[in-house]
This record gives structure tokens, sequence and C-alpha cells, in this order.
């Protein structure tokens, strides 16, 4: 769906390049996932890659054909949700997708249907300057999302929200994938992305430093191990285990026959840990 | 709904609720409630020029016998009226219509403003009779030997009319396009199959819909006669859109209101150098008339006060149109370049 090779980028004035080198594919109906802290280059590439800005040098392909060969009809395939709120404040959140609905061809879904998706609808009709920022986003994301388009940009789509609301915008982004949508996700919660997305891009200073499913970098770079938790000299103690190693095992296997276990967990290395241990900082 | 009808909604609506259109009719409501009861028609007050006419073919004849305060039976009599107030002075007019002669009599200074005055005013006083109208390169504006006296509240009008008009339509554009760029809003239609031309001529004609109600209100209110004319809307509908363009360029390019007040401040001041000429005729030059004020406030003029010159109004039209196809190229490259700029 999005081929990106080699791409660099420094903004005007900037002494550091922003991007350097960066080359990935998002396949068709794929969420895509770019896990990187502020200031790591995500939405850069999210800006050139929806046009509002341009590399100084690599190629992007959209569909096969150059992104720079798109003319206007590639906004019509893509819906795009910004990382901080961009809208009309004096209008009401309806007033508000629907003045932009009239722009594509496709027939856009009410505004009213839409709300409810992300526990908005008592929302509907009151003017966004009254609105929280987590409100706010979602009715970001709901813009991106109301004319169906087939490739979606989401800039820290749960970005101000609460649990339940992140969860309701998870099961949004998993309809529109099912619905045939490609997506772009890029966040620095990997409760997001390790909930969404079929790969995931590492992104530091401008570089990606990993990419795969998931499951793979957490395989390929994470210390998975059993957690254990028991009491000894009547004081709770915690300790993990790492099951490929021989003398770890008879150790665990002692702790279990000594009877003082009182909890005993499976535990895998997060994202975010993956993410310390590639690049030497934390996500956010 | 096409991408400009639903561009025009969301601009009414957004500069609509931004109350802007409201203080607009309530100030034009207020400029006219105080011409129409507050500012005489006329003012009553000791004339400071006197003339007597001396010409052979009695060149002034007409004219005196319309504003008979103006002119006194003899030499003598002016001579005497003008040496009891350094402030008066007289015009004594001879030779004839074709062989034109003035002398000037008072008891001022000889370097006193008066007499500059006195000289200018003896320069309107000969072109009037001699039936010149203005164009380009004149610095006097003929309003015709058979036209009505205008009333000065109805004079004032006239020029309240073309500012409020030039400074709505400048302002209520940039202030849409900064409002956009500081909500970010412009992002979102710049991701947005949204082109140029039904992003501009949408905001164009919401300026258009906020800027002429005011007039409208203005004119009923002063001049309700007025309100049919189809020249005047011809020159405030021009002038709306030269203004527009003009405030579509100070949004583009600069960043709010308050971050550019210099510039803000800077283009005001220059699209109001032809009112100065306007009220005082003799610091009209040429190169303002291509300043679309120019043509919004004489254009007003004439359609407002005809002159018996049919020319006048189209005249006036006409002086806009290279600033208007200047301004409006300038505007439509800027945002297409600068506001909706996509990579390519």
């Amino acid at each position: 769906m999005i081929r990106v090779e080699d791409l660099h980028f420094c903004y005007p004035g900037a002494q550091e390049k922003a991007l350097s080198g960066v080359s990935f594919e998002v396949k068709p109906g794929e969420i895509f996932g770019f896990l990187g802290p502020s200031g790591a280059g995500k939405s850069t590439v999210q800006r050139i890659l929806n046009k509002q800005l341009s590399a100084d040098h690599g190629l992007v392909t959209y569909s096969g054909q150059a992104l720079a060969d798109w003319g206007r009809e590639y906004f019509q395939e893509i819906g795009v949700s910004f990382e901080l709120p961009n809208l009309f404040e004096r209008l009401s959140g309806s007033a508000n997708l629907l003045a932009l609905a009239a722009f594509y061809k496709k027939p856009s879904r009410p505004p009213k249907e839409l709300f409810e998706l992300v526990g908005l609808s008592e929302a509907l009709n009151k003017k966004v300057s009254e609105y929280s920022k987590g409100m706010k986003q979602r009715l970001v994301f709901l813009r991106s999302i109301q004319h169906a388009p087939k490739m979606l940009f989401l800039d820290e789509p749960t970005g101000g929200n609460d649990p339940a609301t992140t969860e309701r915008i998870i099961e949004v982004i998993a309809a529109e994938k099912a619905r045939g949508a490609t997506v772009l996700l890029t966040t620095h919660d990997m409760r997001v992305a390790e909930a969404l997305c079929d790969r995931i891009a590492f992104i530091n200073e401008g570089q990606i430093v990993a990419c795969d499913t998931p499951r793979n970098l957490k395989l390929e770079h994470g210390q998975s191990g059993v957690e254990v938790e028991f009491v000894r000299d009547e004081e709770l103690r915690r300790e993990v285990f790492d099951p490929k190693d021989a003398q770890q095992r008879e150790s665990l296997a002692a702790l279990l026959a000594s009877g003082e276990v009182e909890t005993l967990h499976s535990r895998e290395a997060s994202l975010g840990e993956i993410f310390i241990k590639l690049t030497g900082r934390g996500l956010v | 709904m096409g991408a400009f009808t639903s561009l025009l909604w969301l601009d009414l609506r957004n500069v609509w609720l931004s109350l802007f259109p409201l203080i607009m009719l309530a100030t034009v409501f207020f400029q006219g409630a105080i011409l129409r009861w507050a500012v005489p028609e006329k003012f009553e007050h000791e004339p400071t020029i006197q003339l007597v006419d001396n010409t052979s073919d009695r060149a002034f004849e007409r004219m005196i016998s319309k504003a008979p305060d103006l002119a006194m039976a003899s030499t003598e009599e002016l001579q005497a009226w003008a040496a009891e107030d350094r402030s008066r002075v007289g015009l004594v007019f001879s030779g004839s219509r074709h062989e034109p002669a003035v002398e000037i009599v008072h008891a001022a200074e000889p370097d006193a403003g008066l007499l500059q005055m006195a000289r200018v005013q003896a320069g309107v006083f000969w072109s009037r009779i001699g039936g010149l109208g203005w164009a380009r390169g004149h610095r006097y504006t003929h309003l015709g030997e058979d036209r009505k006296p205008s009333p000065f509240n109805h004079g004032l009008m006239g020029v309240l009319l073309a500012v409020d008009v030039a400074i709505s339509a400048f302002l209520f554009l940039a202030m849409m396009i900064f409002e956009e760029k500081q909500t970010g809003a412009i992002e979102a239609i710049k991701v947005s199959p949204v082109g140029t031309l039904s992003y501009l001529s949408a905001k164009i004609t919401a300026t258009m819909i906020h800027s002429l109600p005011p007039a409208v209100l203005l004119i009923l209110m002063v001049m309700p006669d007025a309100v049919s004319s189809l020249e005047l809307w011809s020159v405030l509908v021009v002038a709306t859109l030269a203004f527009s363009f003009a405030g579509a360029i100070l949004g583009v390019l600069l960043k709010s209101l308050f971050d550019g007040i210099f510039w803000v401040v800077l283009a005001s001041y220059a699209l109001l150098l032809p009112l100065f000429a306007y009220l005082l005729p003799t610091l009209d030059q040429l190169w303002m008339h291509y300043i679309p004020t120019w043509g919004a406030l004489y254009g007003v003029r004439s359609a407002l006060f005809p002159t018996g010159r049919s020319d006048d109004v189209w005249m006036a039209l006409f002086s806009m149109l290279p600033a208007l196809a200047l301004l409006a190229l300038i505007a439509t490259a800027l945002v297409h370049m600068r506001l909706l700029r996509r990579s390519s």
C-alpha cells in the first residue's frame, strides 16, 4: 500500500536531521505501528506521507505510484488524525464532521453514529470549545474515519483519554482494519500498539532501529520468564526465573517443592522494555 | 453539497459565531444614528472666502444665483470685508471664461496658509465654471453646476460607506485565515481534497455576505433612496472583492492579527491614503488612484451624488480593476503555495 525508501528530512534551521534513511513498507489491510518517544520522528514521517512536508531525499509510493505523482485525488483515499486537536472551536462537534464530510466523493457516516462509537453521543451538538482535550482528540479521530478512507494515518489517536475510552478507540481502529482499511498508527502508548499492530517499527532519533511483528520483536529482543512470589522468613519476596536456563529451572523446581510459593506468573518482555533495550531511552 | 458550498457554510457559521459581524452591524448602526440625528445637513458659519464676479461674460452668474452668500456686489465692499478680519480672503474674478484672472484680497501675512487655500479655491471655482470633469491627472473634482447641493451628513455617509466596506472586508478575511492557522484547522483542510479556488472563493463569498449588510443598514438609515442604486452596489462589490483579496494576502503572510499588528496597521494606512486626498484634494496624487480605496471613495460619491457625467462611476470602478486583478493573483498564488501547500 505504502512503500518508503531511504527517507531523509531536516527541518529548516535545525542542526540535526529529523529523519535519516527511514525505509519501511505498509501492506494493504495491515496496521503498521510507529513506536517511539516524542521527537523521534514519528509525526514527521506521517506529515511526509500525507503530503504536508516534502522529503529532502527518498521515495514514497502509494498503491504503486510515486506520492509526488498523486494529485488531490490522494486525499480522497486517506484519513488523517492529528496528534493535537485542530478543530473549528466555535462549531459543534457534528458541524465539524459535516463541514469536512462534503469534501469527499464517498458518502460519510452520520455524525450521530460515529459519536456513539467513542462515547461522545452527549457532546454531539455541544460547541467544541467546551470539549475536554480527550473529547477533542476523539472528534479528530472520528473526522479521519468518517469517509471510510482506504488509508488511515493515526497520530496518537488515544491521547488524553482514559483507559476505558482508549479500549473503545482500539475497537474502532480494529473495525476499520476489518473493513479493509490500512492503518499507519503512530503512538508512544505500547498498550495500544500491542493491541492493534500487525507490525511495529521502533523509531529513535530519526532512524528505524527495529521493525517486525510484536511477537517476533519480543522473541528476538525480549527476555521472558516466570515470576514467582513466595514467603520466606515471614517476608514476601519476588523473583524471576528464565525457563531456558537449566540452573534457573532447577532453582524454580526447588522453590515450588518448598511450598513457599504464593503466586506464579509467566512474564513477557513489554515493547517498552524492548525499546529501552534497543535504544537506551524510554518511550515517553 | 460540494466543497465550495460546504466551505462557505463553514466560513459563514464560523465568522457569524465570532460575533465580529454583530459588532460591525452595531458600529454601523451607531454611525447611521449619528449621521441621521446628530450631524446637521448644513453648517451655518460665517464664510471665510467671498468673491466678486467682474468677468466680462459674467462667468459666475449661475453659481452665484445658487449660492448668493458666496458673492459680494463690488470690489470695494469685498476689500472692506476682508480688511476687518485676517482670516477672511476675497477673490476678485476678472477676464473671461477663456482668459481667467483672479486677484486675492486679504489682510493676512503673505505666507499664511489661508492664502494657499484661497489659491486652491480659486482654481476650484474656475474648474467648476469651466466644466472640467475629473480624470486622471486632474486635481479637482467637478460635481456639476446643476447638481443639488449634497447635505453634509450624506457626504459623510459616502466616506463611511467606503471605509467600512474596506475595513470589514480586509479584516474579515484576514481573521478567518489567522484563526484557521492558530487552531490548526488549516492542517485538516490541507489533508482533504479541497482545492485553492474552492477555499479562496468560499472565503471571499463569506466576506461579501458579511460585509455588505452593514452597508445596506447604513444606506437605509441615512439615504434610503440610494439602496436601489446599481452603480453604488457595483462599486461596493468590486471594493469588497479587492479588500478581501488584500485581507487574504495578509492572512497568509502573517502569523496572527496581533503578531503582525505593525504590518496590519501599515497596510491599513496604505489603503486609507486616498482618504486623505479625498478630504484634502491638494494631497491627491496620480499613483493614489491605483489604490482601490480611491476608486471606492470616488465611486461611492459619484453613485450617491450624480454629477451629470455618467462615466464618473465607471471611471472609479475601472480604476479599481488593476488593483483587484493584481491582489486576486497574489492572494491565489499565496494561498496555493503557502497556505495549502502540499508536497509534490
